[in-house]
């Protein structure tokens, strides 16, 4: 799982009001929206990234974390992210690394899970944050069906 | 002839009843965190006793298709303990209400159907009683908290 219950670094990534916090170890990189090559792969990817592993399919989130069409011009980050598959980015407003100490993870509540919500948990101590996973947010995205040739594998 | 106490909730336009002992907190003035990508019914939590509590709009979801009431409509929290059966740990949940909840004693001859006008009532209320202004649902927690209304 790559999850943030067991990393003891996390990524806070800003969607508008929206922050959702991931392991460290799936963020690879931060790059600058101005480097995504938008429009030059097939949807529902927006965009590519050039990285020297490799060119990686490039997606949007609303606040809702619904796929978006449009790119907000908040959206200034690209979060490398990486799966089995590969990588991908996701852009986003602000990113942030927090140390995990002091922060406590709780499950979310049987309520308030949605079918395919990528949302796995609930972060309590640096403000309130969702907690999810790369693999989470490649399937909000479908990354499947614009994802380039392997690249990376994720570290385990 | 048997009575049994409970709390009257006013949760929107809807009135609902809880045993006396389901009620175990209640924030006249609450702070708490709506979460994305949550449904409409159930976009908050809080922090309680170091447990993270749903707070269920019971109303919003009773009338679905009205969209988001007034504020004043969420203005104070109760939480509410809750077993899915009796060897079951204790849960808790919350909902908004536009009211602080009122004392009530309820004897068994006041039992009635549940309300027809909202066929959903069914899918939360265990039973019902009778007051003079109407029909009051009692609420099954449980069934409420168990991700049962989440799509």
């Amino acid at each position: 799982m790559d999850g943030p219950s067991n990393s003891a670094q996390l990524v806070l990534l800003h969607f508008g009001r929206t922050r959702l916090a991931l392991s460290q170890r799936v963020v690879r990189s931060l790059e600058a929206t101005a480097d995504v090559e938008f429009g030059s792969v097939p949807p529902p990817a927006l965009g590519a990234i050039a990285t020297t592993a490799g060119r990686w399919p490039v997606y949007a989130l609303d606040e809702e974390l619904e796929p978006l069409r449009h790119v907000p011009r908040a959206r200034r980050i690209c979060a490398l992210l990486a799966t089995e598959g590969g990588l991908f980015g996701v852009l986003c407003d602000e990113a942030q690394v927090l140390a995990r100490q002091g922060l406590t993870a709780y499950p979310l509540p049987l309520a308030m899970r949605r079918a395919g919500t990528p949302v796995e948990g609930v972060l309590d101590g640096a403000g309130v944050a969702l907690l999810t996973s790369a693999r989470a947010l490649a399937i909000v995205v479908n990354v499947g069906a614009g994802l380039a040739p392997a690249g990376e594998r994720e570290d385990r | 002839m048997s009575r049994a106490a409970g709390w009257l909730l006013a949760l929107g336009n809807h009135r609902a009843a809880v045993g006396v002992r389901e009620q175990v907190h209640l924030m006249l003035d609450p702070a708490a965190a709506e979460l994305a990508a949550t449904p409409a019914h159930c976009r908050h939590v809080i922090f309680w006793n170091e447990r993270c509590v749903p707070v269920m709009d019971l109303g919003r979801w009773l009338d679905a298709s009205a969209g988001l009431g007034p504020a004043e409509q969420r203005r104070h929290l109760g939480i509410y303990a809750y077993q899915q059966n009796a060897q079951a740990q204790v849960e808790f949940g919350a909902l908004w209400l536009a009211r602080p909840p009122q004392r009530i004693e309820v004897d068994d001859t006041a039992a009635a159907p549940l309300p027809h006008a909202r066929a959903r009532w069914a899918r939360v209320a265990a039973a019902c009683f009778a007051d003079a202004l109407g029909a009051v649902p009692i609420l099954a927690l449980s069934r409420i908290f168990s991700g049962a209304l989440a799509d």
